[in-house]
């Protein structure tokens, strides 16, 4: 099997999803990947979580090793989608609404360890899980956290990734008479407990690529590339092409840039575009993240795109890629908006 | 509403507030080599002298965590993952070939294609669907003038990007003489070159490999061979120390196709030698000059030019086999174009470079490795060290080898070494047997 698949999978509440399955991938790796919210445990045929019944299409290497299958079952269409490739496009139904799979929300109680300006409006909160909670989550996916005293919840993408657990660390912007910036600036102290939920999104690292990796990050819309260039770095093997394009509205907001400075003495494969708006120190490059970039960064047809940032940033992104011809399915955005003051 | 007790993990990992001599910020230069605790993966090492994989000849050893079996057949070395996927013995425990393309476990007779790693056959089940679908990971091997080079790397490494061995030890001469001038020494030879006579030893050390690595090329450890016999024999002058001078006093070589790693600018006006300490009433009083050079290139190999005499360059390899062992390679290198020089070399190793030298003098290196790992076997030592001018050396390795590494080895997995402690291990203790990096064969 030497091409790209398309796979269509239905769910019992007439939701649906389609996405590619590349050589050698299974089609719940692919799923996953898509961010489709698919039942799954054990990954290697033999728990059964992941069946499916396929409608249409070829499935190659099917009750492999440790399918637990009957040839009866077989012939009536199931399959275990995790030691399903696909042979051929293919279509699956599913048994369970696309509710079920939406992975269990985690509830989890931490600890401030700090709370460090490190911006004009940009407070690093620095957090550890309490004894007897842990915390899954993908590089890139936010949690929320229930601001002190209140049953107001704010969203933050973590800047760290699952190896430093339990710490936890999140960027969050200040916004004038919003609750949580209230909290951190005025009450909040170490070792005060923070309630917090999730993993949340679909924006996440996706597998191991080769092909060029791009992130536009607007303001704390930094917090999930940190996140996601650490699992670069860990990741062995060849790096791909790595570039970042960062901006923040002036010179005083700006703040990761030291980390940065690290990612790319860690990675030689990593370039690093920083754009301040409003009076740019010299030097700096004046502008927008997008303001950054051409056309010719994107010259690569598999460029992968992550996108996070104000929602008029990430809009205007869409527009911009789009007008050079970029594959919208090879960009992935999230939306950093502020929750309206007072809520 | 019942509310939940929240209180502090007892066991946080936070990490200490840092006010060190190598303050934080540079620590974080090298942050990902301190997480390298099992190695560089994806990176060729030595394995195992030629001679010690005789024809038709089946070994196990470990490198970064990994088990490996190294096979030959005919004109060729195979090396795979010595690991069965179906329960996890070491194949090589009991090498079992029912035939010249492949090796069978010899527990239930999974039988591995030695050219692909797939999974060909079961001895006792050939039905099973299991065949054709799986296999175990295959390393690329060059075997150059006596020594086999294994390319260890993760399972999905792929084939296109293993690099040439070349990459992965040091630089050569005299393609660098106009780049690295050795107006004192001729040039070093490399193991790769025609004729280049390799004779060294082999053995465990009971550190971590970083910390062996460090000391190769530290410029004041030199002070561990204040008395050695070598250096009095010789009447050699071995300074105390040697301190830096110049901020330019170590060339980083980053080259896109090369090697990743430094040369030291020694016995140069870059470097200070250190031949006297009045306090302490030390003085080198010996006669004979002893220019050396000392380098290091990912993943961890040494090269001492013009040493233990001219004509001579002395590698060192520090392979990781756990977290706290690695295999000390010891490599001494000459280019003998006839028997006669062959054979001169071979008696002169075997009867003053191999006992004064590689024993005698590097002896004492293994000794401080050891002595240092208690300090860095939890990980404070990392944090604790309190690093001097000198230590320009190993910051600076440490800062390119975060760069330019092509992974960090994960911890074990089942297999030897993750648990300190298990049952198997003590017993091999009881009996005699220290941990090492050879599979021990089953009798029959």
């Amino acid at each position: 099997m030497t091409t790209e698949r398309r796979v269509r999978l239905h769910f019992a509440d007439d939701a649906s999803g389609e996405f590619i399955v590349q050589p050698g991938q299974t089609v719940l790796e692919a799923g996953l990947l898509a961010g489709l919210p698919l039942l799954y445990q054990c990954q290697s045929g033999s728990c059964g979580s992941c069946l499916a019944t396929l409608l249409a299409g070829e499935v190659a290497n099917c009750g492999g090793a440790g399918s637990t299958l009957l040839p009866s079952e077989l012939a009536s269409g199931a399959r275990l989608l995790c030691q399903s490739e696909a042979a051929t496009d293919c279509v699956f139904a599913l048994s369970y609404s696309s509710a079920a799979g939406q992975s269990t929300v985690q509830r989890a109680y931490a600890l401030v360890n700090a709370i460090d300006a490190v911006s004009l409006d940009v407070v690093r909160l620095s957090l550890e899980l309490a004894e007897d909670y842990w915390f899954d989550f993908r590089p890139g996916q936010y949690l929320r956290l229930r601001v002190p005293g209140t049953d107001a919840w704010r969203s933050y993408s973590p800047s760290s990734t699952t190896h430093t657990l339990p710490q936890i660390e999140l960027m969050v912007r200040l916004i004038d008479g919003g609750l949580m910036s209230s909290w951190l600036t005025r009450e909040g102290r170490v070792d005060d407990v923070l309630e917090l939920e999730g993993a949340f999104g679909q924006f996440f690292l996706r597998e191991k690529k080769r092909a060029p990796h791009i992130f536009l990050a607007g303001g704390t819309g930094l917090a999930p590339v940190l996140a996601m260039l650490e699992s670069l770095r860990r990741q062995g093997g060849l790096k791909p092409p790595l570039l970042v394009c960062f901006g923040c509205r002036s010179e005083a907001s700006l703040f990761g840039t030291e980390q940065l400075a690290l990612y790319q003495q860690w990675l030689p494969t990593l370039e690093v575009r920083i754009a301040v708006d409003e009076a740019p120190a010299p030097g700096r490059l004046a502008g927008t993240p997008l303001s950054t970039l051409s056309a010719a960064d994107f010259a690569h047809p598999d460029a992968v795109t992550y996108v996070c940032g104000p929602p008029a940033m990430v809009d205007a992104a869409q527009i911009l890629l789009g007008s050079w011809g970029v594959n919208p399915l090879r960009i992935h955005s999230e939306q950093f908006a502020p929750s309206a003051a007072g809520q | 509403m019942n509310e939940p007790k929240v209180i502090r993990r007892r066991n946080s990992g936070t990490p200490p507030a840092s006010a060190r001599t190598n303050d934080s910020r540079t620590q974080s230069q090298y942050a990902p080599y301190k997480e390298a605790a099992w190695g560089f993966i994806n990176h060729w090492y030595p394995a195992l002298f030629s001679e010690e994989l005789p024809p038709d000849g089946t070994e196990g050893i470990q490198i970064c965590g990994i088990p490996i079996l190294l096979r030959r057949v005919g004109d060729r070395v195979f090396a795979l993952k010595d690991q069965c996927l179906h329960r996890g013995v070491r194949l090589s425990a009991k090498p079992t070939c029912f035939t010249r393309s492949t090796i069978s476990c010899w527990y239930h007779g999974f039988t591995f294609d030695l050219e692909t790693g797939r999974l060909v056959t079961i001895a006792a089940n050939p039905e099973d669907k299991l065949i054709g679908t799986t296999g175990i990971t295959t390393y690329p091997v060059q075997e150059v003038n006596g020594l086999i080079f294994v390319f260890v790397r993760e399972d999905d490494f792929p084939d296109e990007d293993v690099p040439p061995l070349a990459h992965d030890l040091p630089v050569r001469f005299p393609e660098n003489d106009a780049r690295f001038p050795h107006p004192l020494w001729p040039a070093a030879p490399s193991v790769l070159d025609d004729n280049a006579v390799l004779r060294g030893i082999h053995r465990t050390g009971f550190s971590n490999w970083r910390i062996a690595c460090e000391n190769g090329f530290d410029n004041a450890h030199i002070l561990v061979h204040k008395d050695n016999t070598i250096v009095h024999a010789m009447d050699w002058v071995l300074p105390l120390g040697i301190v830096p001078t110049a901020d330019d006093c170590i060339a980083p070589v980053e080259d896109e196709n090369g090697p990743k790693g430094m040369v030291q600018w020694l016995f140069t006006d870059k470097w200070k030698p250190i031949l006297e300490n009045p306090q302490l009433n030390l003085k080198v009083e010996n006669a004979r000059g002893r220019c050396y050079r000392t380098s290091v290139f990912l993943p961890g190999v040494l090269m001492v030019e013009n040493w233990p005499e001219e004509h001579v360059v002395q590698y060192e390899w520090y392979v990781p086999i756990t977290e706290d062992t690695y295999e000390y390679w010891e490599v001494l290198v000459k280019i003998c174009n006839t028997d006669e020089e062959r054979a001169a070399y071979d008696y002169r190793y075997k009867h003053l470079f191999k006992p004064l030298a590689l024993h005698g003098f590097n002896d004492c290196d293994l000794s401080a490795r050891e002595a240092m790992q208690d300090f860095y076997a939890d990980g404070t030592g990392w944090e604790d060290e309190q690093l001097v001018s000198t230590d320009v050396s190993p910051i600076t390795w440490r800062k390119i080898a975060s760069r330019w590494n092509r992974g960090i080895a994960k911890p074990g997995r089942g297999v030897e070494g993750t648990i300190a402690t298990s049952s198997i291990r003590l017993k091999r203790l009881a009996d005699g047997i220290a941990p090492g990096y050879r599979v021990r064969k089953i009798e029959d």
